[in-house]
C-alpha cells in the first residue's frame, strides 16, 4: 500500500505558542481521519483567532496533549533548534509467525509532518531604524512589533490548515475503510528523541518501511 | 437475471439516498455554522460525550440521521426538514447564502430600551426557500441593509447520459462503500472550512455575547441566486473544494466569499428584503446567461479533476442545450443551473 506524505509549511513560533499551534494542526488532521461516529466539538484558541475542531474524544485530547507536553519538554531541551512532529496512521497486520516472532506489523498508509522553528522572543535592539519613536515610546513599536509577528503566525498557521484540507481532499484512494464501532484510525505521533541522531534513524526505519516517500509542495 | 437487474436499481437507490443526504448534512453544516440559533456551540453539553458510536444511540443522544457521514450535528430546525430535499431527487443545485444585517435599533421613548428587531420577510415565490430567522414570524417593517458576505454552492453535476435513478452497473456496493468514505472527508473538510472563513468570527462573537448587536447573521437556502454587483463580485474569493465522483456525476462544493468584512459603515443604505428570483439567468424564460468575470485559470488546478473546465461554479458541460432549472414543485429537469465566467476577473480563487 502506498503511503501518502504531507510535509506542511513550516511555522516560525515562539515556546509560549508551541501547545496551541500543536493542538491546532494535531487535532485538525486526526477529526479528518477519525472516520466514525463523532460529535464535532469547536475550540478556540486564545493566542490566535482561529477555532479548529476536535473528535470530542477525551481520550483522544489527553493522547495528544501528552505528546505535546514531551516535545515541549524537548524543546526546552533543544533551544532555537529546528524540529519536526510526525503523525502517522497505520494499519495492524499480523506478520508470519515463526518460531521467534509472533508479533503484528504496522503498515503505515499516511504521515504527516509538522515542521516547527521554535525561536526565543526576540530582544528589542536599540539599533533599529526608527530611533525617534524608540525614544520617545519603546513600548509602543515593540507591541506593534508583537501584533504584527502575531499576525503573520495566525495567518502561516491558518495556510496550514488549508493545506490540510487541500491534501486530505486530494488524496483519497490511499485512506483503508474503518472498522465498524472505531471513531479514528490507529496512528502515532512521534517527536524528537533526546538524540537527534536517535530520531533521525527512526524516521529512516518508518521511510524503509513505508517506502519511499513522496514530497508533497 | 432477474436478480441482477433488481441488485442494481437497489443499489442506484443507495446512491440516490446518499446523494440526497450529502445535500441535507450540508446545509445543516451551512445552518449550524453560520445561524447562532443553530448552532451546537450554545449547547456545549452536547459536546462532552466520548465514543458515540461505542455506546448505544438513545444513551448518546445520537439521533438515526446524525448517523449519516459519521457526523453528529445539532437538532435540525424545522425548516430545513420541510426544506423539499425531495427535489434533490433530480440534484438541483442549492445555493445558502449568509447575510449580514444591520438590524435597526428602535428605542422606546418611554424606558429607553431598545425594541426587538423587526424584520420583514416578503413571501416567497420559491416555496423551496427559506429564511433561518428566529424573528420570522414577528410582525413589523423595517428597512434594513443586508450584505451577502458568504454564497455557498452544493450540487451534483450529472455526467451525461447518466442518471442516477436508473441502473448502472457502475454503482456496485464496493463503489458505494469508497463514495461514502470520500463523501465523509468531504464533509469533515467543509466543516473545518467554515470555521476558517471570516464570517466564523461575526458568527462566534454573535454567540457569544448576549448584548443586543447591530448586526446578525441569517442564512438564506435556495435553489436560486441571484447575481452580484460587479464591485461585490470583485471584493469575492472563491474556494473549490475538490469533488467527489460519483456513478453518474460528481458533488461539488464550493464558496464565494468576502475576505474581509468591514463595519456597517460600508453596509449598503438601500435596504434589500428578502426576495426569490422564479426566473433567474440560464432560464428558458429570461435572457441569455450573462457573463461573469471570471476566474484566473488557478495554477493549483487539481490534476485529479477529471472535468477540467473554467471556474464557473455549476453547469453541465455534457450537455448541449442551455442549462435551465425548474423551480415547480415537480422539477422536470436535471440540468444544472449555469454561470459562465468572464476572463477579466482577477478574484483569488482556492482549490482545497
Amino acid at each position: 500500500m502506498n503511503c501518502e506524505v504531507c510535509q506542511l509549511k513550516e511555522l516560525e513560533v515562539e515556546h509560549f505558542e508551541i501547545r496551541e499551534v500543536l493542538r491546532c494542526i494535531l487535532h485538525t488532521i486526526v477529526f479528518h481521519r477519525a472516520l466514525g461516529l463523532v460529535r464535532p466539538k469547536d475550540v478556540d484558541l486564545e493566542l490566535f483567532e482561529i477555532t479548529y475542531v476536535q473528535c470530542g474524544d477525551v481520550e483522544l485530547e489527553k493522547k495528544i496533549d501528552e505528546k505535546i507536553d514531551h516535545f515541549i519538554s524537548w524543546v526546552e531541551k533543544h533551544p532555537n533548534k529546528k524540529s519536526q512532529i510526525c503523525l502517522s496512521f497505520y494499519e495492524v497486520k499480523s506478520k508470519q509467525p515463526s518460531w521467534f516472532t509472533n508479533k503484528t506489523e504496522r503498515l503505515y498508509w499516511e504521515q504527516w509532518y509538522i515542521n516547527l522553528n521554535v525561536t526565543q522572543h526576540p530582544k528589542h535592539h536599540s539599533s533599529k531604524s526608527h530611533h525617534t519613536k524608540l525614544v520617545v515610546d519603546p513600548g509602543e513599536s515593540a507591541t506593534e512589533e508583537r501584533s504584527s509577528r502575531r499576525a503573520m503566525v495566525e495567518a502561516s498557521l491558518r495556510e496550514v490548515l488549508f493545506q490540510i484540507i487541500k491534501f486530505v481532499n486530494e488524496k483519497k484512494d490511499h485512506v483503508p475503510p474503518i472498522s465498524e464501532g472505531v471513531i479514528y484510525f490507529p496512528y502515532e505521533i512521534t517527536i524528537p528523541s533526546s538524540s537527534d541522531s536517535a530520531f533521525g534513524m527512526d524516521m529512516i526505519k518508518r521511510m524503509l518501511h513505508s517506502g519511499h516517500p513522496t514530497m508533497l509542495s | 437475471m432477474a436478480s441482477s437487474h433488481s441488485n442494481t436499481h437497489i443499489e442506484a437507490a443507495k446512491l440516490e439516498q446518499i446523494i440526497t443526504e450529502f445535500f441535507y448534512k450540508s446545509l445543516l453544516i451551512i445552518l449550524e455554522s453560520r445561524s447562532p440559533y443553530v448552532s451546537s456551540r450554545n449547547y456545549s453539553g452536547e459536546q462532552i460525550m466520548s465514543s458515540p458510536s461505542s455506546s448505544s444511540s438513545s444513551s448518546s443522544g445520537v439521533r438515526p440521521r446524525d448517523k449519516w457521514f459519521n457526523l453528529a450535528l445539532r437538532e435540525c430546525p424545522s425548516e430545513l426538514e420541510n426544506f423539499d430535499l425531495c427535489r434533490q431527487s433530480n440534484f438541483e443545485p442549492v445555493v445558502s447564502d449568509v447575510i449580514l444585517e444591520q438590524k435597526p435599533l428602535d428605542w422606546d421613548p418611554v424606558t429607553f430600551s431598545p425594541k426587538s428587531d423587526l424584520v420583514k420577510h416578503s413571501s416567497s415565490k420559491d416555496k423551496n426557500s427559506f429564511f433561518w430567522n428566529s424573528d420570522q414570524e414577528e410582525s413589523g417593517c423595517e428597512a434594513k441593509g443586508e450584505k451577502v458576505i458568504e454564497r455557498w454552492f452544493v450540487q451534483h453535476e450529472s455526467r451525461k447520459g447518466s442518471d442516477c435513478s436508473s441502473g448502472s452497473r457502475r454503482s456496485s456496493s464496493n463503489n458505494l462503500s469508497a463514495l461514502y468514505m470520500k463523501l465523509i472527508l468531504l464533509l469533515r473538510s467543509l466543516y473545518v472550512t467554515f470555521r476558517l472563513l471570516p464570517a466564523y468570527k461575526i458568527f462566534r462573537d454573535l454567540n457569544s455575547s448576549g448584548q443586543i448587536r447591530a448586526f446578525k447573521l441569517v442564512p438564506r437556502v435556495s435553489s436560486s441566486d441571484e447575481y452580484f454587483t460587479q464591485k461585490d463580485e470583485a471584493e469575492m474569493q472563491r474556494i473549490w473544494i475538490t469533488p467527489v465522483d460519483t456513478s453518474c456525476g460528481r458533488l461539488c462544493l464550493s464558496v464565494l466569499y468576502r475576505s474581509s468584512i468591514s463595519d456597517k459603515s460600508s453596509m449598503s443604505s438601500t435596504p434589500m428584503s428578502p426576495q426569490f428570483i422564479p426566473d433567474y439567468v440560464g432560464s428558458p424564460l429570461t435572457d441569455p446567461l450573462r457573463r461573469f468575470p471570471s476566474l484566473p485559470v488557478s495554477q493549483g488546478s487539481p490534476s485529479s479533476l477529471p472535468f477540467s473546465r473554467r471556474h464557473s461554479w455549476s453547469f453541465d458541460r455534457y450537455k448541449a442545450s442551455p442549462p435551465s432549472v425548474s423551480l415547480s414543485p415537480s422539477p422536470t429537469h436535471s440540468e444544472s443551473h449555469a454561470l459562465v465566467s468572464n476572463p477579466s476577473s482577477r478574484r483569488a480563487c482556492r482549490h482545497l
